[in-house]
């Protein structure tokens, strides 16, 4: 045990170091600070969407999701993959244009520029559920974190959620978004091996695929069910509730910085492969990897931590060691990008794009880590107090995220007729919906919200837009985003 | 030099024995930790599990291949559009 906690410690400090040595070469002004000079190239950027999008969820909350519902998980492999796709080829390259051409350095920021008219309130609204919600979800992470080290380790669980938090924001402080990126390139390599050949050794173990399937059956045929056993018309919600999960992927704003930090439009075309690969064999993993402990271990007292359980009993320190890293680094990567972005949007987006005030260096830097600290500190009292399923907690945040942007973001970039008011009403509306949604028993268990806060904040954007009056220069923005 | 020497070389060196060293290195190890794979197999064949279901069969194999197919395609194309773009761009 202590071998593989050692060689899982050691793996983590070098992927650190790693993206704090990249630091040395970023230019020091908060473009590089907080976008890295715009400068990166298509394995970096796709294997940051990548590792910054997949978090502690793929190894806990995903794989404790196969383990009780089997196949069914496949769905969301389905919407993922398509709404990664439609990300890269229709919302990355026209976001990346706009915002290069603009000078934007976020999604608040785009959203100002967009809209001089309410460019304040869209900026103030948009940060505010950027800052609120990614306190939930680091939340959600430092949960995933909690969870793995006590099932691993054998820590309490409080102690484990305050020790991931001082790791996360201790590294975050002290590199800028470069070394977040690059950390990420070396942990979503590691999360996407271990995701790749892990399920290949163990279903090769338990006897072949069919093998496998046989056993699985035994236990619980439901798990080889479409929609876990549900048929009808709850079955179809079912599934369409967690493919509909995909269209959340378009509004995610640690997701969309990444575009905007690409280099060129080359680079996001050569990272849509990279991506869907990588969904493809996160989502497939982590399924496959759930059904695995459920046929292995088919009595554990959380699913959730099924895996890192199956790691520590059945492989060899050196081994278990390495696939702990990579549980660890898929929880650090994200919490380190919603970290970074929090104080990216308090100092740029809040303190001086809504406030106005140009803080001066030393207190730009000083505000900058104080807000780290905060987000660490609020995001492990959310978690100490409110210790909910990593699965369901992730979804929720993600859904606010992705019916609050998504639509109004997509809708801004490729229609004329779209006006600063149509858009923060339907930010509004994503997030009241998804919120009411959530919070309503018999809804939330007919479908996830996603998708029904996806289609308020679509049509709200759009009739509130079409009711207002038409924006004049709404021809030259359109034209930012092409070619 | 021809190149069957250099590879009869590789060969006689061992290092193409070292994928299958570590294999077997796994595959103790999992025995040590899980038991025998032949009583996982034996388990397997004592069960009436007609075929896989297809949706498994789609959603591991098929849909995968078609989703790497199309994201090839549209590498390909988009890849070609933009080389186009730089030499029209170039001699303008």
């Amino acid at each position: 045990m202590n071998t593989a906690l050692y060689v899982s410690g050691l793996c983590l400090m070098v992927f650190i170091a790693i993206g704090l040595a990249s630091n040395r070469y970023f230019s020091k002004s908060a473009e590089g600070f907080y976008l890295g000079d715009r400068d990166f190239g298509p394995i970096p950027t796709a294997l940051s969407v990548g590792a910054s999008d997949s978090s502690g969820w793929v190894f806990t909350g995903a794989v404790g999701f196969a383990y009780a519902y089997g196949v069914s998980m496949m769905w969301i492999c389905i919407g993922y993959t398509i709404g990664m796709f439609c990300n890269y080829i229709f919302v990355a390259p026209a976001l990346r244009r706009y915002t290069r051409r603009t000078g934007a350095t976020s999604i608040p920021h785009y959203f100002a520029l967009r809209f001089p008219d309410e460019g304040k309130k869209l900026r103030a609204f948009a940060s505010i559920v950027i800052v609120v919600f990614f306190v939930v979800y680091t939340a959600a992470q430092l949960t995933s974190a909690g969870k793995s080290f006590e099932a691993v380790v054998g820590w309490d669980y409080g102690r484990a959620v305050w020790a991931a938090a001082f790791i996360s924001a201790f590294y975050t402080l002290l590199g800028g978004y470069r070394a977040v990126v690059w950390t990420d390139v070396v942990q979503g390599a590691v999360i996407i091996a271990v995701l790749f050949f892990a399920p290949l050794i163990f279903i090769t173990y338990i006897g072949g695929w069919h093998a496998f399937w046989e056993r699985a059956y035994l236990l619980d045929p439901r798990l080889l069910t479409f929609a876990s056993g549900l048929k009808g018309h709850d079955g179809a919600a079912f599934a369409f509730g967690l493919a509909a999960g995909g269209l959340g992927l378009l509004g995610q704003p640690h997701i969309l910085q990444r575009f905007i930090t690409a280099r060129d439009d080359a680079t996001l075309i050569t990272s849509a492969v990279i991506g869907v690969a990588w969904v493809l064999i996160q989502t497939s993993g982590s399924t496959l990897l759930g059904v695995i402990c459920r046929v292995m271990m088919p009595a554990v007292p959380d699913p959730e931590f099924a895996f890192p359980l199956l790691v520590v009993r059945s492989l060899d320190p050196l081994a278990a060691g390495i696939v702990l890293a990579a549980v660890f680094s898929a929880i650090l990567s994200t919490l380190d990008s919603l970290i970074v972005l929090v104080a990216q949007t308090v100092q740029l987006d809040i303190i001086e794009g809504v406030f106005g005030r140009k803080l001066p260096e030393r207190s730009a830097a000083l505000a900058g880590r104080a807000v780290v600290a905060a987000v660490g500190v609020f995001g492990a009292f959310i978690a100490l107090q409110h210790q909910r399923i990593v699965f369901w907690f992730v979804l929720y945040a993600f859904a606010v995220m992705g019916a609050s942007f998504a639509p109004p973001l997509i809708l801004s970039l490729f229609c004329r007729r779209i006006t600063g008011r149509g858009v923060l009403c339907g930010m509004a509306a994503g997030a009241a919906v998804t919120i009411a949604w959530y919070n309503t028993p018999p809804l939330k268990g007919f479908m996830y919200e996603l998708f029904p806060a996806f289609i308020a904040s679509a049509a709200v954007t759009a009739a509130v837009s079409l009711f207002s009056r038409a924006p004049e220069d709404a021809e030259r923005h359109i034209e930012l985003t092409k070619r | 030099m021809s190149r069957t020497p250099r590879r009869q070389r590789y060969f006689d060196k061992g290092s193409a024995r070292l994928p299958l060293i570590l294999s077997q290195c796994v595959t103790i190890q999992l025995r040590a930790g899980l038991g025998e794979p032949a009583e996982a197999r034996r388990d397997a064949q004592c069960m009436n599990m007609p075929e896989i279901p297809f949706f498994i069969t789609f959603a591991f194999i098929i849909f995968p291949a078609l989703a790497s197919a199309a994201a090839l395609l549209y590498y390909r194309r988009a890849m070609r559009r933009e080389k186009t773009r730089k030499k029209g761009a170039g001699t303008e």
